[in-house]
């Protein structure tokens, strides 16, 4: 029997937001524990929140061996590694009078909106252990700045956010971030339908194509690009793959302490269809390549997910990318979906016009449309972490069609 | 049962769920899983900040109430503080479900009632299988400093059936659902899944682009459900409103939001997924009409809300677990009926199109409705199926197009999935509606 033990720490503490005062404040410590069994090609499972004894635990796991799920035993060999990734990103003693302080700020500086919603401060830890000598752990934190921002004089529930996680806080950068996007609000710009060029967030892009990727489906041949593998599906620039390194507090293992390393993570290489997201199971049941894609509750089988997808840089800043041209930046955007011949379409209530590097206006509300194949592909310009704000993942940029709502 | 300090507002949530999942994927067992976690929730208000903790030790909930006490501020008014005055003061004991628990169903009932919903997910272009069920049952209890002592559970049971079907060029995703309060009640499915099954066969077959542009839609009641969730019932939720007089001003009760026939309403009162007798802030459950005749005339209310408007309390502060506070949340919300037939809704359209079945919606200023299946109508009469990315259009002006109701209002309940609100996903909630007719929507 091969057997494999996870821990996990989460902590966090949360302030709400409410008309641009912190309302409360909310602490939550939790601690898991999950043992994975494997005998006679069969799965067993058990976890336990809170205090656990890891032999009982396993005692449950290996009594569900019985319920004869098939599941492929191949665990990471012989590996350690531990990385402490923690940083100093924020006096948590103080966070309720930190945060305060950037909300006066906010208050003073951009006195015609009103903030709402969420600021967390985050730390987890991970424990991978199994019986086939691999020790892996992994240790992280990051702030998260999840603001919904309303004109005062609006009708609306909220106009738009201003969403990041960072490493390092800077009051001053905040400020100026959404300073930046609450000046060009105020400024209404009229438009007219056309094919423009369009930075958004990555998975806007990629988001709702996703499915056409899952091991599963493509091997069932329910996906856009089926029989495709191996071939060149999208434009040249367009490399979408796993990376961890460059996303905050992401471990460097997935859920069933399979690293991810290297090239094994693309998706999508220079335009070529090279993986689908495929874990041991479905790689296995599928003959597919695997790539470290898992995710699992404490206590469940572990399943296909993919947290963190973006787009290799081609440029060295998202304005690099757009060069001299008019874009539409898109600062909310919700709803949106795909058929399965590809097309895409979404309501965008928020976008801004970026001019010579800069936001100009805001244009009235527009849906966005096109092909995922003409998008991602003649039409994709680039991608970078570089982009319009101090404190922003991964962007890209295409053209797509704009009209008129 | 606790020590609570009189110089603060204080309540303790503790919920002790179990939950099972089972899940066959192509006929064979892919999970079978069975969850029991007990947490508490705390809360302390000192009339300026509230202060939240939350542990899966429940027995150390009076140490971390203790500690929560430690970093707020002594309050000898607080009983005047407008919000704490709101709270109702319940002590009710309403353990309906206890004698046929989900707790008491075996994994062999449950397998066996996969294996007999996996017969009939059947087609000639079927390449994948999905059959799951999944349950939950909570005891609840809820002790506040004022002195309310409550005790009350929720049961929710449900299957689910997915077919992917892929012919040559295209493929497409078949589901059904189906939810009830006990497990016994489970069951009568096999020819839905079978015209579920057959819908997607001739929607695969012959589904074709859409005609982009503005149309006259039909939704079907669980589009219009979707559609009074996310387009309206978000925008009920009341604490969008505090601190923002110009949204006071807009939100007026007594407005004209919507057309003469639309009604919605939400209640926490019915069996379903959004079933709450007493909410997370220990209020009774309400019927709350939210538009009547078109006409707002109705929000949903937490306790800070409700005292911020000055409104009545309607019970809808929830969480979606002991990880989380309280925060304004639909239950079961739903179109009240009109009275045309389906047909009747039809024969008044020379071409639109009649959304059945939908993937996800969402809602701001602009709502969308992505379809899963839909079909084309043309000069009074369904016609093929067609491929459509989003149903949008701005919320208030769709209100106002609405321009007919069939005569019942129909409920699909379910148990995989829920509602999304910030960072609290899933909420077990219930959407439901008569067919509705609207004038026009841009189809994408």
């Amino acid at each position: 029997m091969q057997k494999e033990i996870i821990k996990k720490k989460t902590s966090s503490l949360t302030i709400n937001v409410v008309a641009t005062k912190a309302e409360s404040l909310r602490k939550v410590v939790e601690d898991t524990t999950t043992v994975r069994v494997y005998e006679n090609g069969n799965i067993g499972v058990a976890g336990q929140v809170g205090k656990a004894d890891v032999c009982d635990v396993e005692k449950q796991a290996i009594d569900n061996l019985a319920l004869e799920i098939a599941y492929p035993c191949d665990l990471t060999k012989n590996t350690q590694k531990a990385v402490d990734a923690r940083k100093n990103i924020v006096d948590t003693a103080h966070f309720v009078k930190i945060m305060q302080s950037l909300l006066a700020k906010l208050e003073k500086e951009i006195p015609s909106f009103l903030f709402s919603n969420k600021i967390t401060y985050r730390e987890n830890e991970t424990e991978y252990t199994n019986s086939e000598n691999t020790s892996l752990s992994h240790a992280g934190n990051e702030l998260d700045i999840v603001l919904c921002i309303k004109s005062k004089t609006s009708a609306n529930i909220m106009d738009f956010a201003y969403a990041v996680d960072m490493l390092d806080y800077d009051e001053d950068k905040v400020v100026a971030d959404i300073k930046s996007l609450c000046d060009a609000y105020d400024n209404k710009i009229e438009w007219q339908d056309g094919k423009y060029v369009v930075v958004a967030s990555g998975s806007m892009f990629y988001g709702d194509a996703l499915s056409n990727f899952s091991g599963e489906l493509y091997a069932s041949g329910a996906s856009l690009f089926k029989d495709c593998f191996g071939q060149k599906i999208f434009d040249e620039k367009v490399t979408l793959e796993l990376d961890p390194e460059n996303a905050n507090n992401v471990c460097f293992f997935d859920a069933e302490g399979t690293l991810l390393e290297g090239d094994d993570c693309a998706l999508i290489k220079n335009g070529v269809f090279e993986r689908v997201l495929a874990n041991k199971k479905i790689s296995a049941q599928f003959s597919l390549p695997r790539i470290a894609c898992s995710a699992a509750a404490y206590d469940s089988i572990p399943a296909v997910g993919a947290s963190e997808l973006r787009f290799k840089n081609t440029h060295k800043s998202i304005l690099d990318a757009i060069g001299n041209e008019k874009a539409i930046y898109i600062v909310e955007a919700s709803g949106g979906d795909m058929t399965t011949s590809g097309d895409y379409a979404t309501p965008c209530e928020v976008a801004l016009l970026i001019e010579n590097g800069k936001f100009v206006g805001r244009l009235p509300k527009i849906n966005l449309f096109g092909n995922v194949k003409e998008f991602l592909g003649d039409d994709f310009v680039g991608a970078s972490d570089k982009g319009l704000f101090n404190y922003q993942d991964s962007m890209a940029v295409a053209k797509m069609n704009v009209s008129l709502i | 049962m606790y020590k609570f300090n009189p110089d603060f507002y204080a309540d303790v949530r503790i919920e002790d769920r179990f939950s099972s999942t089972v899940v066959f994927k192509n006929g064979a067992l892919d999970a079978l899983n069975e969850r029991v976690e007990k947490r508490a929730f705390i809360r302390v208000f000192d009339g300026n900040l509230w202060l939240y903790a939350s542990t899966s030790d429940v027995d150390s909930v009076q140490n971390e109430l203790d500690a929560l006490y430690a970093q707020a501020t002594p309050n000898k008014n607080i009983a005047d503080n407008p919000i704490v005055k709101r709270y109702q003061v319940n002590v009710a004991n309403e353990m309906k479900f206890e004698a046929d628990s989900v707790r008491n169903v075996s994994k062999d009932e449950k397998l066996a009632l996969l294996k007999d919903m996996q017969e009939h997910v059947k087609s000639p272009f079927l390449a994948m299988s999905q059959v799951a069920y999944k349950d939950r049952n909570s005891v609840y209890e809820f002790y506040s400093s004022k002195g309310a002592n409550i005790k009350y559970d929720y049961q929710m049971c449900g299957i689910l059936a997915v077919g992917i079907l892929a012919a040559p060029g295209d493929f497409v995703q078949a589901i059904y659902q189906q939810a009830k309060p006990f497990f016994k009640e489970l069951g009568g499915f096999e020819k839905e899944i079978e015209k579920k099954m057959a819908d997607a066969d001739n929607f695969v077959q012959n589904a074709k682009p859409c005609t982009k542009g503005k149309f006259p839609v039909i939704l079907s009641p669980m589009a219009a459900g979707m559609f009074a969730h996310e387009s309206f019932g978000h925008k009920s939720e009341a604490d969008f409103m505090l601190g923002d007089e110009h949204m006071a001003k807009e939100w007026v009760l007594g407005k004209k939001v919507g057309s003469d026939i639309l009604s919605i309403v939400d209640t926490g009162t019915d069996f379903g997924s959004g079933y709450v007798p007493f909410d997370d802030e220990g209020t009774r459950a309400g019927k709350t009409y939210l538009i009547k005749n078109g006409i707002l005339c109705g929000r949903l209310h937490s306790a800070t809300t409700a005292a911020a408007l000055d409104e009545e309390l309607t019970g809808n502060a929830r969480a979606i677990d002991c990880k989380f506070e309280p925060i304004v949340r639909m239950t079961n919300t739903y179109i009240e009926p009109g009275n045309s037939t389906f047909d009747e809704l039809v024969a008044g359209i020379k071409h639109g199109y009649f959304i059945d079945t939908v993937s996800h919606g969402s809602g701001g200023s602009t709502f969308t409705i992505a379809p899963s299946i839909a079909y084309e109508i043309i000069d009074g009469k369904i016609a093929g199926p067609v491929k459509i990315s989003v149903v949008t259009g701005d919320v208030f002006e769709t209100l106002n197009l609405i321009d007919g109701l069939t005569d019942e209002t129909i409920f699909e309940d379910g148990v995989f999935g829920g509602c999304g609100k910030m960072e609290q996903f899933p909420l077990h909630v219930l959407d439901g509606g008569p067919f509705v007719r609207v004038k026009e929507m841009n189809v994408q």
